[in-house]
């Protein structure tokens, strides 16, 4: 028979599918809170640490890969968790589905699965989840990866980009456009809505299960195109996000020291530093090439406080912007100085 | 439940009640639906009171005395029914004004718990008020739909509604998709076969299978099914040897595996 203009059953049950995606979120939510409060462990099994393996799916969508959500782990919290978990034993167990031959692959739990193996232990609490497809398990992983408290902004950006990526079948470049235009629309910046009618509600279902507001989602989106280092220094927790796109959106050159002078400072303490250091780089002294950044030599590494203190001073005073006085930028900070030294001076009066 | 009037919840909730019975369960049926013919297919006159219908229960004030009809009771024990009608519009208005409106049949069963084994709520075509009601009081749903067009598209409208409403009306637990069962098919017509075949675009079982939804045994049209209700009994007595028994049976099977 033919088909005529009848609509397709499958378009009829679009509405219906995007629903039952989000429900899942809101039922996973409830399930990793009941799991939570849950300490009689029912349901849960000891399962062998050495028959469990990570999730490796990629799912292979008009050849856009999504890869598990884990791919980074900061040594220092798993670290932290192993010692926990050596301490106190584990909390939440891990999801897992079955493979073939008693084998598992880890659905949540990569992190708790590491630090177990890394202690020796053999087997680990778990749940099986039954009959889970590569998709369903790759969402489930995305989704729980998002929810969890511990995964820093930087990972559950990427869990969610990847969580929308599947959701709304499209590459990561477009999920961008559609999270701009959609927070633009929101924002009444634009009327334009080259969206689909079915998109909106897509996001905006997956981020309120997720309790994230669009105008957050959007502001991290820059997170995913840091440079590898200030990436890694997210990561590492040695930078927070803010801290590393104000440095990121500063002259490349100053990348460095400001990761290592700037990364623990206040936004606006930091976005001053940077100013400073901008307009230090721009003072007519730096035409002589010389980076205007003091820079530390090698022996003031090992060397005594007072004598780094004092060879510092020396390398001002001989500066060229000083013989003429500085500006009042330096005399505001050379009176701070002046204030230090007092504070200590009137300290060791009453050593 | 369904969205679309006519496509077979109550011809399902009476024969669904009877093979429970059978198999030892025992049932009370609810009606929710102000066409009232529940009241008709179990074969009972309509209740002279709205204090003798479920419009009674859906009270603040209720204790505990629900209005309880046996069904076919010279033939079986173990089957009751809390029946609907006219009144249930007016109680549909009123509900808009209660506080607890959509939680009301959830608090008189929590407050007096009915000592039935099952439960089955027989709601009405489209979504309503009532829907809410009976979502809320329920464990689980099972959708009736007919394999023509505009039943689907309807039913799955009315999934969406119920994921949403879950949410919305915080559901904890949230009442679970028993499945969805296609009713009325006839094999001579090419829409039925179509929509109930396995071209994945025009499929109602692949859409179901596609989101994980358990799908019934089909239940064919059938005048006998028709003529059962019409006297106020379940196809199992008024034609025991029928085929379509055989699938009713089977889901009463499921559902006290459930
Ligand atoms: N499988 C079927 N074959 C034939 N008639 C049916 C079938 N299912 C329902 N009917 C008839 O269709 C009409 C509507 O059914 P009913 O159960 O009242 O639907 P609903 O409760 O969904 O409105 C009734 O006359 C009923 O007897
Ligand atoms: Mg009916």
């Amino acid at each position: 028979m033919a088909k005529g203009n009848r609509r397709p059953i499958t378009a009829m049950a679009q509405g219906a599918i995007s629903a039952q995606k989000d429900d899942e979120i809101e039922r996973l939510k409830q399930e990793l809170d009941s799991i939570a409060n849950d300490s009689s462990g029912q349901g849960t099994l000891d399962l062998p640490v050495d028959r469990i393996f990570p999730l490796k799916i990629a799912t292979h969508d008009e050849g856009r890969i999504i890869h598990q959500p884990r791919s980074y782990f900061d040594t220092d919290r798993l670290d932290a968790l192993k010692q926990s978990i050596a301490e106190n034993g584990l909390h939440e167990p891990i999801f897992v589905r079955q493979l073939s031959d008693g084998l598992f692959g880890i659905i949540d739990g990569e992190r708790r699965w590491r630090c177990h193996r890394e202690l020796g232990k053999s087997t680990i609490p778990g749940f099986i989840l039954e009959g889970i497809s590569d998709e369903k398990a790759l969402e489930r992983s995305l989704t729980s990866h998002c929810l969890r408290e511990q995964v820093s902004p930087l990972e559950q950006t990427i869990s969610i980009m990847n969580l929308l990526r599947l959701r709304l079948e499209m590459d990561e470049a477009s999920v961008r456009r559609l999270l701009y235009s959609l927070n633009n629309a929101a924002v009444g910046n634009s009327k334009t809505t080259d969206f689909e009618a079915s998109q909106p509600q897509t996001v905006q279902g997956i981020l309120n299960s997720l309790g994230l507001q669009l105008g957050s989602l959007v502001a991290r989106l820059p997170l995913l195109d840091l440079p590898s280092y200030l990436r890694d220094a997210v990561e590492g927790g040695k930078v927070n996000p803010t801290n590393a796109l104000l440095i990121a959106r500063s002259p490349e050159s100053l990348h460095h020291h400001l990761l290592e002078q700037g990364a623990t400072l206040s936004k606006r303490e930091l976005r001053r530093f940077i100013t400073e250091l901008k307009q230090f780089q721009e003072a007519p002294t730096s035409t002589n090439g010389k980076s205007i950044i003091p820079q530390k030599t090698e022996e003031e590494d090992n060397q005594p406080l007072t004598a780094v203190v004092t060879a510092k001073w020396k390398r001002i005073q001989q500066s060229r912007f000083m013989k003429t006085g500085g500006d009042a930028r330096v005399q505001k900070k050379l009176a701070k100085v002046s204030q230090l030294l007092q504070e200590i001076e009137d300290y060791i009066a009453t050593k | 439940m369904s969205n679309a009037g006519g496509t077979g919840k109550t011809t399902f909730a009476v024969n669904l009640a009877y093979q429970l019975a059978r198999i030892g369960q025992s049932v009370c049926l609810l009606g929710c639906d102000p066409n009232g013919s529940l009241t008709l297919f179990a074969g009972l006159d309509d209740p002279p009171e709205p204090a003798q219908t479920l419009d009674h229960v859906l009270n603040t004030s209720f204790s505990g005395d629900y209005p309880l009809y046996p069904v076919w009771p010279d033939r079986m024990e173990g089957i009751d029914a809390v029946l609907g009608g006219l009144v249930l519009t007016q109680t549909a208005k009123r509900l808009e004004k209660e506080p607890r409106g959509a939680y009301l049949l959830a608090d008189a069963l929590e407050d007096h718990p009915l000592s039935h084994d099952v439960l089955l709520l027989d709601c009405p075509g489209t979504i309503e008020r009532f829907h809410e009601v009976a979502l809320s009081a329920s464990t689980h749903v099972l959708v009736v739909i007919r394999p023509v067009d505009k039943d689907i598209d309807a039913g799955f409208k009315l999934l969406n509604w119920i994921y949403d409403a879950r949410k919305v009306l915080r559901l904890k637990p949230a009442p679970e998709i028993l499945g969805v069962c296609p009713n009325g098919f006839r094999k001579d017509l090419a829409m039925h076969r179509d929509n109930m075949g396995n071209d994945p675009e025009r499929s109602l079982p692949e859409a179901l299978k596609s989101m994980g939804i358990h799908k019934f045994p089909t239940i064919r049209e059938s005048a006998h099914l028709t003529n059962a209700s019409a006297n106020g009994l379940p196809l199992g007595i008024w034609r025991t040897g029928e085929e379509i028994n055989k699938a009713f049976e089977e889901i009463a099977q499921m559902i006290v595996e459930v």
